[in-house]
């Protein structure tokens, strides 16, 4: 999971250099699963003209049931077995950051903390770009660091800690007046605790054993962005590619295509579909038949499948000051787009998400 | 053809035709990796400086057509202004000219606001919204901004009353504004 | 693999880079709203989230860049 302090998108000062958003999201999953509906509110204050004050805060609160494990149900076939759906749970989480240009470069200093009954976590980011050859180039690098402490709701302050580090660097390159290329790079390790605490594995041969993952994960990812202007359909298209691998088997890649217009009376539309596939862990099997060694998950998330989704979206400037935003977006997640590895189809699903977001600058 | 000879053709034609294009496609692009090699912003070699004559600008009035000649305004103090409607610190610099115009107008300054959109009606959409009280033109071309070779969006060049260009700005910001009027005004002060 | 993602990006990297360079006064199309390489911060940060908490695979995005280029 990619740390929230990376990718922070430095607006430079502008005409309208205070800023105030706010917005509501509802996120639900098929069958009888989580639920999760999100505030989330951001400021961004002037000080001169060189430096900015940026907070953020959000606050989950996620109900529902989520898989626990997968048992044998008729004919052998593995069944998901879920959580009580009485869970309910509230995350906080908020960020600080300031941000200052320097002539051609713009640096953001961020640190960022996370609350909830059975995790907590704490990250500093910092992240810079800097145009070159008349701003027709820009490199962009960042590091982020994270600590977290991941407990469980019976002892809930029995903490395991674990630790993430990010480091990522791109290029965003003009082709011409109506075309640009972006490419990037990210690499992320962590360390400590990373199994899920609410997850368990079946083994045949008798029992249920906590999911129990390698301490150490490695990730590395690329993504490339192409963004052109068609003037025959007076519409932009972008296209995303991206591919990542990690030390735990799990390869994956996706593509996003979107297409984005804008209509008068200041209004954006924007269409699009993605398509993501992913291999599943060394360590992953939906049932165990003997004794599983030290590393053993069923967590359908680290099964190996795929996923299409389509997504959309419109925004309106209201008044000068300010605008709309409202986003929507459907994935479904089915075994047979996997990459490779194995899964079960008893964790397919499809998640609908969202969003109204209300800008205001000032 | 046995089938391992088709093979390693077939591959050797896929990997010729890829080769070209990426050859091609190199050819014409690299300038990502020089910029980021040399990490320099290379300055535009015959950019318009202090010091410098005030190049012609072949821009036509926006409300008549008419073409833009620098040289009638000979013996004023003339703020030339690089605009465009998509220029979103262009909505800051707006109210600040015609604050210009109203502090300066009667000491000799004219101000000269030069779109470089694409389509007068652009412009006039921006206008609508950001009125000029100062004169304004359009080069839709992009010649007059060539020969000015402008840094930043927006530019303005202030030309003293011999057509000379005394300073530049790049860019505009709250801050530059102090910094203008006292350059006007020296500018101004001249004889 | 790790390898060949490197290689992919340095690759990209060659061959993305752009041509003739664009003037600040050509970037009117870069400008428009429907061009800009990023989502809204609220909406990128909600989808890093989801796709974070749904996908054992991770992204790189973010740089930044394009636009009108000003100031």
């Amino acid at each position: 999971m990619t740390l929230p302090g990376i990718h922070a998108r430095a607006e430079a000062p502008g005409a309208n250099p205070w800023q105030l958003d706010a917005s509501h999201l509802e996120y639900s999953e098929s069958g009888s699963r989580m639920n999760v509906r999100v505030n989330q509110a951001s400021a961004v204050a002037p000080i001169g003209d060189a430096f900015q004050i940026r907070a953020n805060g959000i606050q989950d609160v996620i109900s529902g049931a989520s898989p626990q494990f997968n048992a044998p149900g008729p004919g052998g076939k593995p069944q998901q077995v879920l959580t009580g759906a009485s869970v309910r749970d509230r995350r906080n989480a908020g960020d600080i950051g300031i941000a200052g240009t320097f002539g051609e470069t713009q640096a953001t200093l961020r640190q960022g903390w996370s609350k909830e009954n059975d995790y907590k976590s704490t990250w500093t980011s910092l992240e810079a770009r800097h145009d070159l050859d008349r701003k027709n180039t820009t490199v962009a690098a960042g590091i982020a660091f994270s600590d977290d402490g991941v407990s469980n709701h019976d002892t809930p302050d029995d903490f395991h800690t674990r630790i993430k580090r990010d480091l990522f660097v791109g290029v965003t390159q003009l082709i011409d007046e109506r075309s640009l290329f972006e490419v990037s790079l990210e690499y992320s390790y962590s360390n400590g605790f990373l199994s899920d605490p609410y997850k368990l594995v079946f083994v045949q041969s008798g029992g249920l054993l906590p999911d129990s993952r390698p301490a150490h994960r490695r990730q590395l990812a690329a993504t490339a962005k192409y963004v052109t202007y068609v003037p025959a359909i007076d519409s932009a298209l972008h296209a995303t590619a991206s591919l990542s691998t990690d030390n735990w088997g799990i390869d994956s890649g996706s593509v996003e295509l979107q297409w984005k217009k804008e209509l008068p009376a200041e209004c954006l539309v924007s269409a699009g579909l993605r398509y993501y596939t992913q291999s599943s862990a060394d360590f992953y099997a939906p049932l165990f038949q003997d004794q599983p060694g030290d590393a053993r998950s069923s967590d359908y998330r680290l099964a190996g499948f795929g996923s299409v989704a389509w997504l959309a979206g419109v925004s309106k400037q209201l008044t000068p000051n300010f605008g709309v935003q409202l986003v929507a977006e459907r994935n479904y997640r089915r075994l047979g787009l996997k990459l490779g590895g194995t899964g079960i189809d008893a964790d397919d699903y499809l998640w609908t998400l969202y969003q109204v977001t209300l800008e205001a600058r000032f | 053809m046995t089938a391992a000879t088709r093979a390693s053709t077939a591959t050797t034609a896929s990997t010729a035709t890829t080769a070209s294009t990426a050859a091609s496609v190199a050819d014409a692009c690299c300038r990502a990796l020089l910029a980021v090699a040399t990490l320099v912003l290379s300055p535009a070699a015959s950019a318009v400086g202090s010091g410098d004559r005030a190049p012609a600008c072949a821009a036509r009035l926006l409300d008549d057509g008419a073409p833009l000649q620098l040289d009638d305004f000979r013996g004023r103090v003339v703020y030339l202004d690089f605009w465009a409607s998509w220029c979103t610190p262009c909505r800051e610099s707006f109210p600040f000219m015609n604050e210009l115009d109203r502090e300066f107008r009667d000491r000799g300054l004219a101000i000269v606001g030069v779109s470089v959109d694409k389509t007068a009606e652009a412009a006039r959409d921006f206008l609508a919204r950001y009125p000029a009280r100062f004169a304004l033109a359009l080069d839709a071309a992009g010649t007059c901004p060539a020969a000015y070779q402008l840094a930043g969006m927006p530019s303005s060049y202030l030309v003293d009353r011999n057509g000379v260009v005394r300073a530049v700005h790049a860019g505009f910001r709250s801050s530059d504004k102090a910094e203008i009027r006292r350059q006007v005004s020296e500018a101004l002060a001249e004889r | 693999m790790q390898r060949s993602l490197v290689v992919a990006f340095v690759a990209a990297l060659l061959l993305g880079g752009g041509c003739a360079s664009v003037q600040p006064w050509e970037r009117g199309t870069l400008a428009k709203p429907s061009m800009s390489a990023e989502d809204p911060p609220h909406e990128s940060a909600q989808k890093l989230r989801t796709y974070g908490a749904k996908e054992a695979g991770a992204a790189a995005t973010g740089v930044g860049g394009g636009g009108c280029g000003c100031n």
